[in-house]
């Protein structure tokens, strides 16, 4: 590159740029758009900023930015006046520290980049906390298995998965529910793959249950687009088929548009665990996930425990199991974790 | 000393090298002087306290790529063939190696100009650039393949 070096060597600075750049005066503190609003600034900015999303999707769909629908070769990015300051650098701090999220990833169409900002989330421990049984199945609901190719169609299609979710290849399986009228109502989903394990579970109308008590009162979750986060870690590990223990763990849960999200992932690798989870938050929270696109072809009354639960009937209470109606969906296996303070299991060995 | 006074210091040790990396990246001298004038903005808002030289250097490139990543994301027209027009004027021997680095995608040329010609790591790019080494090294790979198809092997 020697042609390249000699080429650069001969690149400076204009006589003028040196002169704006030595008489340069720190910029006035503009307002953070994140900050709390007064409530008519907060309405005047909600109206402009759902005008601006509108005219920002493409027409076809109300999906993620850049999704299958997505026009091809336009730079399609967020709009950079309604981001929070990318890259903030704290006076004092260290500003080449990578953060726990906070950063970003590219999306590359041939010579055009989509560059999507990415949350900072605030993990909890939750190694101490304590841990509850739930049933995630709504009361009557219609169930069926759910396939690899119905979570690509959740998740927006496959480019989505492997450019935002970084889920290419995986082989997912689970339970989907719907209401009598085939309005899908639940999902349970899960993949096991090399040095990775994921579940996903979405419910409509709230929260989705979680096993883990939340953390206490001190705890701040992280916010994005509006949305509280909460994640946490050391929820347990992960034993592999072939012993290898996962023990890189991970809770993300939120409500995203009246739509309840909870992703648990077991890794070998911290940086992936983090940077799964966060890419998962934003793009859920974005709109990139649709239970409405999965067909209730196939559904049944939903006859069978779900996760291992007891099935609720009509009346909110506990009922046995009634006659099998089929095959059933398969169960998200729940051997292979364990959970801190139960039996056989075992502390991480310290760090060298 | 007074903030100015440290100011023109870093202006007078930094401004070709930022300058030089924020051409490398964004391919137009305009937006290159935008990215070098945000960057020293970006410093007197925060004056971040520096261990030493090279982190006081890396830090500055650190966000002159940034300020870079935020004009990428704002421009709205196809790069290559506008770029050369606006780069300043190389002569008969650099012209095709120009043109061939012009046409690598700015993620690539960020990899290139960092690494051969500022002399960084992999890994000490990946911190600048806020990408994995692994990623770094698959784009120097990548970039040192097309250059090598588009200038026969001479650059």
């Amino acid at each position: 590159m020697k042609r390249y070096e000699r080429y650069m060597d001969g690149v400076k600075v204009s006589d003028v740029l040196h002169e704006k750049l030595t008489n340069l005066k720190a910029p006035e503190k503009r307002p953070n758009p994140w900050l709390k609003w007064g409530a008519l600034a907060a309405v005047v900015a909600l109206v402009i900023g759902v005008g601006a999303w509108a005219a920002s999707r493409p027409a076809s769909s109300g999906r993620f930015p850049g999704g299958p629908d997505a026009e091809l070769g336009t730079l399609t990015t967020t709009d950079p006046q309604s981001e929070p300051d990318p890259y903030p650098v704290e006076p004092g701090g260290d500003p080449l520290e990578t953060p726990r999220g906070g950063w970003g990833y590219e999306v590359w169409r041939d010579q055009v980049v989509e560059y999507i900002m990415l949350p900072a989330l605030n993990w909890a421990d939750a190694s101490t906390m304590e841990r509850l049984d739930y049933c995630l199945a709504p009361p009557g609901a219609d169930s069926r298995g759910a396939e690899a190719a119905d979570v690509t169609a959740l998740c927006g299609g496959e480019e989505a998965m492997r450019d935002h979710l970084l889920w290419d290849g995986m082989d997912w399986r689970g339970t989907l529910w719907f209401l009598e009228d085939g309005t899908p109502q639940a999902a349970s989903l899960y993949t096991v793959g090399e040095g990775l394990r994921l579940s996903l579970e979405i419910m409509k109308g709230g929260e989705v249950p979680s096993c883990v008590v939340c953390p206490d009162e001190a705890y701040e979750r992280a916010e994005w687009g509006g949305v509280a986060i909460t994640a946490l870690e050391n929820t347990g590990y992960c034993v592999q088929d072939d012993g290898t223990e996962l023990r890189e763990s991970r809770e993300v849960s939120f409500v995203a548009d009246g739509v309840g999200y909870k992703l648990c992932l077991y890794a070998a690798d911290a940086d992936r665990a983090d940077e799964l989870c966060a890419r998962f938050a934003r793009y859920a929270i974005d709109g990139g996930l649709d239970l409405d696109v999965l067909p209730a072809d196939g559904a049944v009354d939903n006859a069978h425990y779900s996760v291992g639960e007891p099935r609720w009937n009509d009346s909110g209470e506990a009922s046995s199991a009634l006659p099998d109606k089929g095959t059933p969906p398969p169960e998200m296996p729940t051997s292979d974790i364990i959970h801190p303070g139960e039996e056989g299991y075992v502390e991480p060995l310290p760090e060298p | 000393m007074t903030p100015s006074n440290r100011l023109e210091e870093l202006v007078g040790k930094y401004e070709n090298t930022l300058y030089r990396a924020a051409l490398a990246i964004l391919g137009t001298a305009p937006e290159a002087e935008d990215a070098v004038q945000d960057t020293f903005l970006r410093y007197l808002q925060t004056r971040p306290k520096f261990r030493d030289e090279s982190h006081e250097k890396a830090w500055l490139l650190r966000v002159t790529a940034n300020c870079c990543k935020d004009v990428l994301r704002d421009r709205q027209r196809h790069p290559t063939v506008e770029l050369l027009d606006v780069y300043p004027a190389p002569n008969a021997e650099t012209g095709d190696l120009l043109e061939a680095v012009l046409e690598l995608p700015p993620d690539q040329r960020a990899a290139v100009h960092l690494f051969y010609y500022e002399g960084y790591s992999t890994g000490e790019i990946g911190r600048i650039l806020g990408r994995r080494p692994g990623t770094v090294r698959s784009d120097l790979s990548r970039a040192r393949e097309a250059l090598r198809r588009k200038l026969k092997g001479e650059f």
